[in-house]
């Protein structure tokens, strides 16, 4: 083999991505457990930055988007995806569109937060037909979470979800939404099957929307609430919902026909 | 990040976790794949990775500015265990395995889920062709010449960069490159009972 051809080829294997988020949080949570036995020498050094560092180990946290990189998956090796009401009847426009027989169009636009890297970014307009109209964009919390696995992670270990948001909403609503999802697939829709008849527990974050980027800080136990609609035997103890979490999403509704233009970025549980 | 950031950075880690995070996230990425190359492993070379952030934090306090920039340092520290790794001698490994024990009821993901992303990169790294032929000859030359190769050309440092790493002058860095490649070379060549077959 020549010379340049080893070089090349040397060269090509620089470009094999490690995707191992979830490897990469437990280690970082293990460094964190051993300063808080207070292991290592420079941590020893003050009894205030041992006090700091055991309450940073108490609260773990796990990047879900970093913005640093372009590709449709996330930091968790989960992708992100867009929807829209089509299914229901609908006629809610959403872009990057939403897949209409399994693809995925979904770019992330640029900059991201602090005019650095890439966010996630929806645009278009939710309906009037059904009442309900509403377009979003979801990510998934593993390379699993999606159909046919349909399998969680656990969230139970942390308090809630922090991101950066902004964008302009004319009218309507945007929600941050936790599904509970069961570990089986909807056949007839081919996703993973919900189980709150779409009565998840979710917030109202639109009073968080300008033009601006803001930090939404949300925390699952206090304020996630399922809609009031929903039915007793849908009702779900949220403690099982994080156990088992396979998605998050942002959606917009009740539009009434006006515009949307939302940008999400550094999304983190803490 | 240029060096007055990176040192302000390591400054502050000594006094807050979140500049710990951020070194932690720069860093670990960069570090991982290193290892992992250097020893076609990914559970390995995580271990190696983890371990060398423990060393890396644990030593942070007898860090100094003097010639190496902290970047640097870790990727001796990582060198240094893959070393230790190819000679048998069981490196603090301990470290990962005892603190995984630990945090067994408490650790917010499941052992099956880090289990799984292990095998899936093992398997995509085994599917790279390119890197299976070329890890099959560099794994035979000396551990000199590995380190260069995969600085220079995977990990796609320059020179001065890997003088700064290795802690070695211009010209022998520039030297080890090409006497690298000049074996990999030997060793890529088909050998005769190839010839033969082929023919």
């Amino acid at each position: 083999m020549e010379e340049k051809e080893i070089i090349r080829k040397l060269k090509k294997v620089g470009k094999h991505e490690f995707e191992m988020p979830q490897n990469r949080t437990i280690i970082k949570y293990a460094l964190l457990k051993l300063s808080e036995k207070r292991t290592f020498p420079f941590f020893k050094l003050a009894h205030v930055f041992a006090f700091i560092l055991i309450t940073a180990a108490v609260s773990v946290y796990m990047r879900v988007e970093s913005n640093n990189k372009q590709d449709i998956t996330n930091d968790l090796g989960g992708i992100w995806c867009t929807y829209d009401d089509h299914y229901h009847g609908g006629e809610s426009i959403v872009w990057p569109p939403a897949s209409t027989k399994g693809e995925n169009n979904f770019v992330k636009s640029s900059p991201g937060y602090k005019g650095r890297g890439y966010a996630v970014r929806i645009t278009g307009v939710a309906g009037t037909k059904l009442g309900w109209d509403f377009i979003g964009v979801n990510t998934f919390l593993s390379s699993r979470s999606t159909c046919p696995e349909c399998i969680g992670i656990d969230l139970r270990r942390f308090k809630g979800i922090k991101f950066k948001i902004k964008g302009k909403v004319e009218a309507g609503e945007v929600k941050f939404i936790l599904p509970y999802e069961a570990r089986v697939v909807d056949k007839t829709r081919g996703i993973c099957k919900n189980l709150t008849s779409y009565g998840d527990y979710e917030m109202d974050i639109t009073k968080y929307i300008s033009s601006d980027w803001k930090e939404v800080k949300i925390y699952f136990r206090k304020d996630l609430k399922q809609p009031s609609w929903v039915s007793r035997e849908k009702r779900v103890d949220i403690e099982k919902v994080l156990s088992d979490a396979k998605l998050i999403k942002w959606q917009y509704a009740k539009g009434d026909g006006h515009k949307i233009d939302l940008w999400i970025d550094d999304i983190e549980f803490f | 990040m240029d060096k007055n950031e990176e040192k302000q950075l390591v400054k502050e880690a000594m006094k807050n976790s979140d500049a710990f995070d951020k070194l932690f996230e720069i860093y670990y990425p960069k570090i991982l794949r290193y290892v992992i190359f250097r020893t076609g492993n990914v559970e390995i070379g995580r271990d190696i990775a983890a371990e060398t952030f423990y060393k890396a934090f644990k030593n942070l306090w007898k860090f100094r500015w003097i010639g190496t920039t902290f970047s640097a340092w870790l990727y001796r520290i990582a060198g240094n265990l893959v070393i230790d790794y190819f000679r048998g001698k069981k490196t603090e490994t301990m470290f990962i395995e005892k603190t995984l024990k630990q945090i067994k009821i408490t650790r917010p993901l499941s052992a099956r889920d880090i289990e799984n992303e292990i095998i899936e990169n093992q398997e995509k790294l085994e599917e790279n062709r390119d890197y299976e032929e070329i890890k099959q000859q560099l794994f035979k030359l000396p551990v000199l010449y590995q380190e260069v190769l995969v600085l220079k050309y995977i990990e796609g440092y320059k020179i001065q960069e890997i003088c700064e790493i290795l802690g070695k002058k211009e010209g022998t860095v520039k030297s080890l490159i090409s006497r690298g490649i000049e074996l990999l070379k030997k060793l890529m060549q088909p050998s005769m009972s190839d010839v033969r077959y082929k023919k």
